[in-house]
């Protein structure tokens, strides 16, 4: 009878003992929040200006002409409207219509962080791609993260490649704000 | 009664440390995940915990809440709502969306990413583990318990082998700590999942009409023949705008002759002219509303402005070889 107890009280010092030592462990380092993201209560809020005031959008695109071979800009505003989330940008293009001979491939569609009056944001993040590929949708890239009541500004700029026979294209596009999960690192402790 | 109500409390916490801790580590398929973000509430709040269980894409289908890993570089852990399920070839492509956020999500999940399907949620137990796995929560919940169940077994061992006393039975607070300890050891190691949250804003129908490069007819240089000297060859250049620079060659092997250019440009100038007279004054005048011819006046001398306006910019010059 003695010596079952006996077993039973080595083995719950044996697993008691190891669970103190990793707690210990845990606690003495400052990865104790073990790697984990904030809660993020509520909802998150893109806006989007096309030069007017900022909105949920949709707001009406450009309307222009093009020779083959030229390009030319315009002026998109972005905003976060949320105050806990960093956002990483997609973009897609919608609903492309083009004419007969000019392709997907033909329009090149750059985005370029500008400062508030329009001139290049130096070290500002730029990205072009075909309308193909945006037809797809593709990130914009981490240099492109808007963060928490950021607003940046855009020169979207529409290149038309030179083979380009006369006719007209459209296309809508859509910007998407996904939450960017921000994990703490752990400041360097003494290890035990 | 009492102790029957003690003896449930305890096996409810046993119970419940013992199913934390079989699904923080991903036994028999079941898992349960602490919800982070909000854009599946309300069905699922944030701060809820929800339990998943594996289950294979094929018996998956639309509107059934996922627990995946995401298919991009995070590889993180997303529950959302299927939108749409496709299986071509043993291959499962998921569609998946949140129930607030206001468009798809960016990728497609694959048959293979699929942790488990969402079961049930209890609310706010996130929470409650969440602060378990905290600093303070490791020290309540594991290490006080811990230390105290320690010195009590070390003493009962030792009064075991000393044998002046009988070996005291297990006082109940040690086994309310143990279960404690139980349920530490389980909240901690359990996971967590986003309800990812996004967003989307249009830029509505672009539009571009594609112009052309200035036309140039002929396109193609007629070939002269000995006919032709002394013919008239005409080319045109139309629609170039302000400021282009158009270039034409010409080769033809008839002698030059005559060469006539000719350029037509419309331009439209708008001048606006201010003068003014001035340094004109009058004093001492008495003015008499009555009679008309008491009435002193002002006459200003002439005022003349010269303007002139040249139309500069077209030029045409001839190069012969």
């Amino acid at each position: 009878m003695e010596t079952k107890k006996l077993i039973f009280s080595l083995l719950v010092v044996a697993a008691v003992g190891a669970t103190a030592v990793s707690a210990t462990r845990a606690l003495l380092s400052d990865a104790a929040t073990l790697g984990e993201s904030t809660f993020s209560t509520g909802t998150v809020d893109l806006q989007i200006s096309n030069g007017g005031p900022y909105g949920d959008g949709p707001v009406t695109g450009f309307s222009d002409s093009l020779r083959p071979g030229e390009n030319k800009n315009y002026s998109v505003w972005l905003k976060n409207n949320t105050s806990d989330v960093v956002f990483k940008l997609d973009g897609k293009a919608l609903t492309p219509v083009l004419s007969a001979g000019i392709d997907k491939g033909d329009v090149k569609i750059r985005f370029t962080e500008v400062n508030a009056d329009g001139s290049d944001l130096i070290g500002g993040a730029t990205i072009q791609k075909t309308l193909t590929t945006w037809e797809g949708g593709d990130p914009f890239g981490a240099g492109f993260n808007l963060p928490a009541n950021g607003e940046q500004r855009y020169k979207m700029n529409v290149e038309l490649d030179d083979s380009a026979p006369a006719g007209t294209f459209s296309f809508s596009f859509e910007f998407t704000g996904t939450q960017v999960i921000v994990t703490p690192t752990p400041t360097p402790s003494i290890a035990l | 009664m009492k102790n029957f109500f003690k003896t449930l409390a305890v096996i409810v916490v046993l119970l419940f440390g013992f199913f934390l801790f079989i699904t923080s580590n991903d036994i028999s398929g079941i898992r349960s995940f602490i919800v982070k973000s909000g854009s599946m509430e309300p069905i699922i709040p944030t701060g809820a915990l929800v339990v998943t269980q594996y289950t294979h894409p094929v018996h998956l289908k639309k509107d059934d809440v996922i627990t995946f890993i995401r298919p991009t570089e995070e590889r993180d852990f997303i529950t959302h709502r299927i939108l749409d399920i496709n299986t071509r070839n043993d291959y499962t492509s998921i569609q998946t969306k949140g129930d607030n956020n206001k468009t798809p999500d960016n990728w497609k999940v694959g048959g293979g990413n699929v942790v488990g399907k969402v079961n049930f949620m209890i609310p706010y137990l996130g929470y409650i583990l969440t602060f378990v796995q905290s600093k303070v929560g490791i020290l309540l919940f594991i290490l006080i318990p811990a230390i105290y169940i320690l010195v009590e077994e070390i003493s009962n061992i030792i009064k075991l082998f000393r044998k002046n006393e009988h070996y005291v039975a297990e006082p109940v607070e040690t086994s309310i700590l143990l279960l404690a300890l139980l349920f530490g050891f389980g909240s901690v190691h359990t996971g967590q999942t986003q309800a990812l949250l996004s967003d989307s804003v249009v830029l509505k129908d672009n539009q571009f009409v594609v112009t052309l490069h200035p036309t140039i007819t002929p396109a193609i240089t007629p070939k002269p023949s000995s006919a032709a000297c002394g013919g008239i060859t005409t080319i045109n250049i139309n629609g170039n705008g302000a400021g282009s620079n158009n270039s034409v060659s010409v080769q033809n092997n008839c002698p030059l002759q005559t060469v006539t250019q000719t350029n037509q440009s419309n331009v439209t100038n708008t001048v606006t002219s201010t003068t003014t007279t001035g340094g004109n004054k009058t004093e001492f005048n008495t003015v008499s509303t009555v009679l008309e011819e008491n009435r002193s006046t002002i006459t200003t001398g002439e005022v003349s402005s010269d303007i002139s306006v040249s139309v500069t910019g077209e030029s045409n010059v001839l190069i012969k070889d």
